[in-house]
């Protein structure tokens, strides 16, 4: 139908023109694999001069946040269990911890200062090139549930690469934040089916969930990639495949169910603008407007796919591997990244919560389908774990097909995810058509 | 049949329990007629033009638009109709001509004839210098225009406009009403709503005044002021000796009641033209000096008031 098309193309071309959310789409996966690259010991190819960063960590109390903390607030975790306010368990440092943790010393260079003000001084006057500013009581007010803190980056608009690993990097704190929200959220509730009903009982539990999550979290940081080497079980074929294309199919995944997410909000963000409502005016079938809808998400993550795999390939001399099985996974990847996200959208009732519901799901598949390890089998435990996500099963094939695998080799992965697929985007269909109806 | 017929709606959100924002409303608007509902916040006219447009279900009555059933066949109700939402509607990250073109394709227009008709619109809403420029970056005037052209480009027989003119400045006002009058004048029927009483009795033919879901008047502009009568208030304000000065002006000439309200006397005269000089006249004989004077000639507020016993704006 011409006019679903013309929904989605719409879309697409808001999303491309939406320049943060291009970042996160496409910058960010290709700097962080470099990132990883580096960590891994790849490529000499991976070099770029070290970025400079200013914080203004408001958020944290002035004590904590002396100008070399980045050594204190990596030892942090532990003493957060007895204050809940010392560095460990405000997002300001836990922002700060993560932009010095050791995997990004040689590119970046953080500086801490005062004041927003010092920060931003300092990017206009061209002596940094992004500043990061957590405002003062963002933990404090995402603890209490009440406000949406928001996290400012200033950067120099000449600068590219630099902001977009920060940026990168504050992305993937908040989103352990808002899982941490949603685990305080569960928790509350829990709490609350278990006849607790004084909400001066729920509010400690649901930030001691909170704080309980972040510290996990940060016990098994995400980019702590324990420097494993890809390892080769027998029944793989042979083909050396070097460190650039499992990590930027790891990360490429991640990144493509988070651009999922971004683009099917929009469906709720339509709604309560209300270009949906007037959609709904205009002579077209409800059906055509989903579909519409729904294919704006999957034409979104299969461009971003292919974007990354043409770059992967000219910037880090990736082989894929086989046409026919790198079609049909990028296909299938994109349409379980859109499945997932458009099933997830159908659970929120506003922008909000999906954002909230999605970042915290899309991490926590990401850490047990192994994105962040690259497409090596872990064996072992997690070796099965990671098969309960599509993530899993998706970097299983993307290995085989590195090594040269042919569609046949790929064929029971292909089949699971497309399966995830269905599922998700059919109860996901099902959901929207009965919420719009 | 009418062109547009609304028989006993009713509307309740979330029954049993919720708001019934239309309350048994019935009205028909003539082909060529633009009708306006005029009514305070609440009163329930954009839940009556969503029903209209097909977007809410009503929980009661029917209602038909250019001959087809709103529940029956909305899909040709939708093709007649041009809707004009209440809140902006639009993309903001898109230019002028790209949310238009983006619309047009929505009601069917494609190629050539699309691009004629965006030409057309943008002309109407006098945007063609300003058609590549994102929407993000117009004033509120002119985003509202935007929001207007959008509903226009398929020529609708029939347009919905809800308070196309809420919160901008008076020359945009001027030239959207402007705008809208042109619109009639080419053949389209128009349902207006507004809380505005002069928007209401300077565009439409007919005027509906609701309150709280229910109708409570309906007619011309004239019909509904001359329901209340005829007569204006004149207020006088008086340095001394009210009690003195409207027991003198109770006299006078044309002047059917006189009553101190708020320090001041409060007349309701038949002919105000005639009667004010005589007022001033009396006044000056009896040495009484008036430091002010206002004169309300009835209109749909008074119309409201009367009706309801509050004003029509908080
Ligand atoms: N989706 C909804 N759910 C529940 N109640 C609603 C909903 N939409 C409107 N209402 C209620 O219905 C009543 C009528 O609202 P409506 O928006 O139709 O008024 P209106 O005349 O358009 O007012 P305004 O001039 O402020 O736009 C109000 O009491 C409102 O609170
Ligand atoms: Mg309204």
């Amino acid at each position: 139908m011409r006019k679903a098309l013309d929904i989605a193309l719409k879309d697409v071309k808001r999303t491309f023109r939406d320049l943060p959310a291009l970042a996160t789409m496409l910058a960010a996966p290709l700097v962080i694999a470099v990132v990883l690259g580096s960590a891994f010991g790849g490529d000499k190819g991976f070099s770029i001069a070290p970025t400079k960063v200013v914080v203004a960590d408001l958020d944290t109390p002035a004590t904590a946040a002396a100008p070399d903390s980045g050594a204190a607030a990596a030892a942090a975790p532990t003493q957060a269990t007895e204050d809940s306010t010392a560095n460990g368990g405000s997002v300001g440092s836990a922002v700060v911890q993560a932009l010095t943790s050791e995997g990004l010393q040689a590119l970046l260079v953080v500086k801490q200062v005062d004041t927003q003000k010092q920060a931003t001084d300092q990017v206009d006057a061209g002596e940094a090139a992004v500043a990061v500013i957590v405002p003062a009581g963002l933990t404090a007010g995402l603890q209490s549930g009440d406000t949406a803190g928001e996290i400012t980056l200033y950067r120099d608009p000449t600068k590219t690469i630099g902001p977009g690993i920060v940026n990168a990097v504050v992305q993937r704190v908040i989103a352990r934040v808002n899982g941490a929200a949603a685990a305080g959220g569960a928790a509350a509730q829990l709490a609350v089916a278990d006849g607790v009903t004084k909400p001066a009982d729920i509010g400690p539990l649901a930030s001691q969930a909170a704080q309980s999550y972040l510290q996990q979290a940060q016990a098994r940081p995400a980019m702590a990639v324990d420097a494993r080497e890809p390892k080769v079980s027998a029944a793989d074929k042979t083909k050396d495949v070097g460190v650039a294309g499992p990590v930027l199919v790891g990360m490429m995944i991640f990144f493509m169910f988070l651009a999922a997410s971004n683009v099917a909000r929009s469906i709720l963000d339509e709604d309560a603008n209300g270009t949906l409502p007037r959609l709904f005016t205009t002579p077209t079938p409800r059906g055509v407007i989903l579909a519409g809808k729904f294919t704006s998400v999957f034409l979104t993550v299969l461009i971003q796919a292919v974007v990354l795999m043409v770059a992967g390939k000219f910037l880090f001399h990736i082989d894929w591997g086989g046409l026919a099985p790198i079609t049909v996974l990028t296909l299938v990847g994109a349409g379980v990244a859109a499945g997932f996200a458009v099933f997830l959208m159908s659970l929120a009732r506003t922008p909000g919560q999906a954002g909230a519901i999605s970042s915290g799901v899309f991490l926590v598949m990401a850490l047990a389908g192994g994105n962040f390890i690259g497409t090596a089998n872990p064996g072992g435990i997690f070796g099965t774990v990671r098969l309960i996500t599509p993530n899993g099963w998706l970097l299983k094939a993307w290995d085989t097909t590195l090594r040269g695998g042919s569609l046949g080799d790929v064929a029971l992965p292909v089949v699971v995810v497309a399966g995830f697929a269905l599922l998700t985007f059919l109860i996901g269909v099902a959901v929207f058509r009965r919420r719009f109806a | 049949m009418r062109f547009v017929e609304v028989r006993r709606l009713h509307k309740q959100f979330d029954p049993p329990k919720g708001t019934v924002a239309v309350d048994d409303l019935s009205f028909g608007i003539e082909q060529g007629e633009i009708y306006s509902l005029l009514g305070p916040n609440g009163a329930g006219k954009t839940t009556t033009i969503s029903i209209l447009s097909c977007l809410l279900r009503p929980t009661g009555g029917e209602a038909t638009v250019a001959g087809a059933s709103i529940t029956g066949d909305p899909a040709a109700v939708k093709r007649a109709l041009g809707v004009v939402p209440q809140e902006l509607a639009l993309y903001p990250d898109l230019t002028a001509r790209e949310n238009l073109a983006f619309w047009g394709k929505m009601y069917g227009l494609r190629g050539q004839q699309l691009d004629t008709r965006v030409d057309e619109v943008l002309a109407l809403i006098d945007l063609s210098d300003r058609q590549k420029d994102r929407l993000e970056s117009f004033s509120g005037g002119m985003k509202r225009r935007v929001n207007i052209g959008a509903a226009l480009l398929h020529k609708p027989r029939v347009l919905f406009l809800d308070e196309p003119t809420v919160g901008i400045d008076p020359q945009s006002r001027r030239a959207i009403l402007d705008g809208i009058k042109d619109l009639n004048r080419a053949g389209t029927t128009i349902l207006y709503t507004t809380h505005y009483m002069e928007e209401a009795q300077e565009l439409s033919n007919r005027i509906a005044i609701m309150d709280h879901g229910k109708m409570i008047a309906e007619g011309t502009h004239e019909e509904l002021v001359r329901s209340v009568g005829e007569e204006a208030t004149v207020t006088l304000s008086v340095d001394r000796d009210l009690d003195r000065s409207l027991a003198i002006w109770c006299s006078v000439e044309g002047v059917t009641s006189a009553e101190a309200q708020d320090d001041r006397a409060r007349l309701l005269v038949g002919d105000a033209n005639a009667v004010v000089p005589r007022l001033f006249e009396t006044a000056n004989r009896e040495g009484i000096r008036i430091t002010g004077v206002n004169v309300a000639e009835p209109n749909l507020e008074t119309v409201f008031l009367a009706l309801t016993g509050r004003a029509l704006r908080d």
